[in-house]
């Protein structure tokens, strides 16, 4: 059945649970940005300012 | 909790080492492209020496503005900005120095080999096998630098620029090493592990992902430090930064096979690389739209300022570079733009854009700060910025119109689509030839700007006195929040999201038992992993804040996000794609003397020109035949598929026609094909063919799997003999005088062997 990788359509589900992973990645990753205390925000985006 | 105060020296020395070997080697890899972008429009400037040719310099010039050029500035910046960012020196001056002149050694190795034809056929890895070891010692010595720079930091929080630069290292390393798997043959020939489609793929993968890797995140890690300080304020959206990253992260390394599109590559894995493409809309205009709005409030400042307009340029054409890209990636629009100039435009409009504009602002603020000395001429530099501007769009502009109009020439079809509009390959090419003159004048443009650069920074540094910065920063002896060994894998998020990838994939690959617990296992862990989440947020947010803090932790979870990607790709494709599975049609081994010819075929560079992939479209079926199978390139170490077609498609050209056509091509090409701007290739009629080596080479396609019996020398020579002899005395025949050991007999014997293949009876092979 493995070897049918190579010759098979069925396989395009790869792309849909790949999708599905990296979206739910993005998200989470989104709203755990969003919710970026402002305090650590501020620090580390003037960190290349304060040479 | 007590605090003091540090004072620290940077090393500087080594940024100024890098920054002027970027400017030198710039020269040079452009000067290289202006030559061979010559070369495709008056074949003369070849002058018919094998060491000046099309084929052997191309790699010379994408090896030396992607490693010398963008390396060398890459190496700066980072250097400069990590060493800031963390407050610490870089931890060791001697492996600096390693670093710096190892790369340099690289370098001129590189510049050295292959224009001698040394190379293993592999775009942008065609560096030989010892070389190849000391790029991957020197970017270790890199690793150990700046990861024990890290350690030593001062500055507990890890800068979002450090993060892309973590990515850097630890990708480009898995890649490289990964794409350059190679079994020697001798001390200047290898043949790379991989074969035929499973080779094509490691080659995008690692291809698509130089560009990502070593391209793109490190040079982004350099804008989210430059640009704030060329603008005098903080990154735009901070928040927009974070996501950037992970989101680049996570998706880039996915989208290396739409480089193979509609190509025998099997189909999932066309349409995966291509939803990843699109998907990489989103992260890089979040990405250059960050960038940009970085300069709000200073876009007054963009009059009088050539580093801002330098980087402001820069990030307008990452963005219409990552726009291009995923557009390219769909099917449809690739069936028409691959193999075509429409490829090199969307390239030159990411290196020389991106890369080039981001090197010139970053070099034009550095040098002062330096030398400590003004910049010699501000208005040399907005010289430079407007003839590089009219340059780059000069160039891009005419490689779009030549692309298109090539492809659709190329695509036209008539009387109901069965008869090709221009069925000669040359009409399509002298169509563009106009373009591709106006890409000499476009990149000619640009060096010239480029060289108004170096003169502007010569002068500057001068009798200028060098100068190393220094800073004292406010330290507190207070114990930071580690993470561990443990914490790193042992909590919710990365436990979840392993067991959930777990089921998946037993889901996806198991038998029906198998799948059915694969199903609930991955659902049951979805469940369970919100239902954690929801009553114990507290604990994920800790872990992600504390992970922002320990850049081990950080590094290793980045290295399992750019890895999963590559492995879930490759590792299917190299277990399944073996002879045994193929069905339909399987390639016929070279005889000794076909494979002597195809290592003069690769040497001399010919995959720059020439493909050897019949897409599943009707036009290519149309003019070169029936489409490539996936079987037919398995024994093909390293593959041939090729990128562009500045000529034909030669994947059926065995048999297409008799020796003596071969052989008045090769001398010269006009005489066949009037109007061909191909290379005359007189040496291949005077020097002998490397038949000593055979046995070797032999010994080593043995071992990669290619079902060689077991000759001995003798037997190898006296095949070869057979061979050679009759093609000479089909030559006689034609009149054509040539000896049986030149280089042209056994190029000969390969042409007419390539597409060669025989019926496949897997289900048969299968049985004991």
């Amino acid at each position: 059945m493995f070897r049918r990788l190579l010759l098979d359509n069925w396989t395009g589900i790869f792309t849909l649970v790949a999708f599905v992973t990296a979206l739910s990645i993005y998200l989470s990753i989104t709203w755990r940005a969003l919710r970026m205390p402002r305090v650590q925000r501020d620090h580390f985006a003037n960190l290349p300012l304060n040479d | 909790m007590s605090a003091r105060i540090v004072k620290i020296h940077y090393n500087d020395k080594v940024v100024r080492q890098f920054l002027l070997a970027s400017v030198l080697w710039g020269v040079v890899g452009m000067l290289v492209g202006v030559l061979i972008a010559s070369q495709l429009n008056f074949w003369r400037v070849n002058f018919d020496l094998p060491w000046l040719t099309f084929g052997r310099l191309r790699p010379l010039h994408t090896n030396a503005v992607i490693f010398a050029f963008v390396g060398n500035m890459m190496f700066a910046g980072v250097y400069y900005s990590t060493q800031r960012l963390v407050k610490a020196r870089l931890a060791s001056d001697f492996l600096s120095q390693l670093h710096f002149w190892g790369w340099q050694l690289i370098i001129v190795s590189a510049a050295i080999t292959l224009p001698l034809g040394f190379s293993r056929g592999k775009e942008y890895a065609e560096l030989i096998w010892p070389i190849n070891i000391a790029v991957a010692g020197i970017w270790v010595v890199f690793a150990v630098n700046f990861f024990w720079t890290l350690a030593r930091r001062q500055e507990r929080g890890l800068y979002v620029a450090i993060w892309f630069y973590i990515a850097t290292i630890i990708t480009v390393a898995m890649l490289y090493i990964v794409n350059h798997l190679s079994l020697p043959t001798s001390l200047t020939h290898s043949y790379p592990i991989f074969g035929g489609v499973q080779d094509g793929l490691v080659q995008w993968w690692y291809g698509h992902n130089a560009v990502a890797f070593f391209l793109t995140t490190p040079i982004l890690g350099i804008m989210y430090y430059f640009v704030p300080k060329a603008a005098e304020r903080p990154v735009y959206s901070y928040r927009l930064s974070v996501i950037h990253f992970w989101s680049l992260v996570f998706v880039y390394i996915w989208a290396g096979p739409h480089h193979l599109l509609n190509t025998a590559l099997p189909y999932w894995l066309q349409i995966l690389g291509m939803t990843f493409s699109l998907m990489l809309w989103a992260p890089s205009w979040g990405g250059m739209l960050n960038g940009l709005l970085t300069l709000r409030g200073a876009w007054h400042k963009l009059r009088t300022e050539p580093v801002l307009k330098f980087f402001a340029a820069a990030v307008t054409f990452y963005g219409m570079a990552t726009f291009e890209g995923p557009l390219l990636s769909i099917r449809s629009v690739n069936a028409l733009a691959h193999y075509s100039d429409w490829i090199i435009g969307h390239v030159h409009a990411g290196a020389l854009g991106w890369n080039g504009f981001m090197a010139a602002g970053m070099i034009y603020w550095l040098v002062p700060r330096l030398w400590n000395r003004p910049l010699h001429s501000n208005s040399l530099a907005n010289v430079h910025f407007w003839l590089g501007l009219v340059g780059i769009l000069l160039y891009v502009a005419a490689m779009w119109v030549s692309g298109i109009t090539q492809g659709l020439m190329l695509n036209a079809t008539a009387e109901g689509g069965t008869v090709l509009v221009y069925p000669n390959f040359l009409d399509t090419l002298n169509a563009i030839r106009p373009l591709m003159a106006l890409r000499i004048v476009g990149g000619t443009l640009y060096l010239a700007g480029f060289l108004l650069l170096g003169y502007n920074v010569l002068r500057t540094i001068r009798g200028a006195e060098v100068v190393d910065g220094s800073a004292e920063v406010l330290v507190e002896d207070a114990p930071s929040p580690r993470v561990g060994v443990v914490g790193t894998f042992a909590n919710p998020p990365v436990v979840f999201s392993v067991l959930g990838t777990l089921f998946a994939c037993v889901w996806m690959f198991g038998g029906d038992f198998l799948r059915l617990v694969g199903l609930f296992g991955t659902i049951t862990s979805v469940i369970i992993a919100w239902l954690h989440f929801e009553t114990k947020k507290r604990g994920w947010s800790d872990w992600y804040d504390r992970l922002l803090l320990n850049a081990a932790p950080f590094t290793v979870l980045t290295f399992i996000a750019v890895a999963a990607g590559g492995l879930i790709q490759i590792i299917p494709t190299v277990l399944v794609n073996r002879a045994r599975n193929v069905e339909d049609r399987i390639q016929v081994p070279y005889t000794p003397l076909e494979l002597a010819g195809r290592d003069i075929y690769i040497s001399e560079g010919c995959y720059n020109c020439h493909s050897q992939m019949i897409r599943t479209l009707v036009p290519d079926v149309m003019r070169y035949g029936d489409y490539s199978r996936l079987g037919e390139s398995i024994y093909d170490h390293p593959y041939q598929w090729g990128s562009r077609r500045i000529g034909p498609d030669l994947a059926r050209e065995g048999g297409k026609y008799p020796d003596s056509w071969h052989f008045q091509h090769m001398m010269n090409p006009r005489a066949i094909s009037p109007g061909s701007n191909m290379p005359n290739y007189p040496w291949l009629f005077e020097n002998d063919a490397d038949v000593a080596a055979l046995p070797a080479k032999i010994s080593v396609q043995r071992t990669l799997g290619v079902p060689y019996p077991e000759w001995t020398p003798a037997e190898i020579q006296a095949r070869v003999d057979e061979q050679a002899a009759g093609i000479v005395a089909r030559l006689r025949d034609a009149d054509l005088r040539v000896e049986p050991s030149r280089r042209i007999v056994a190029l000969i014997a390969y042409l007419q062997k390539v597409g060669k293949s025989e019926p496949a009876h897997p289900a048969l092979a299968a049985k004991p």
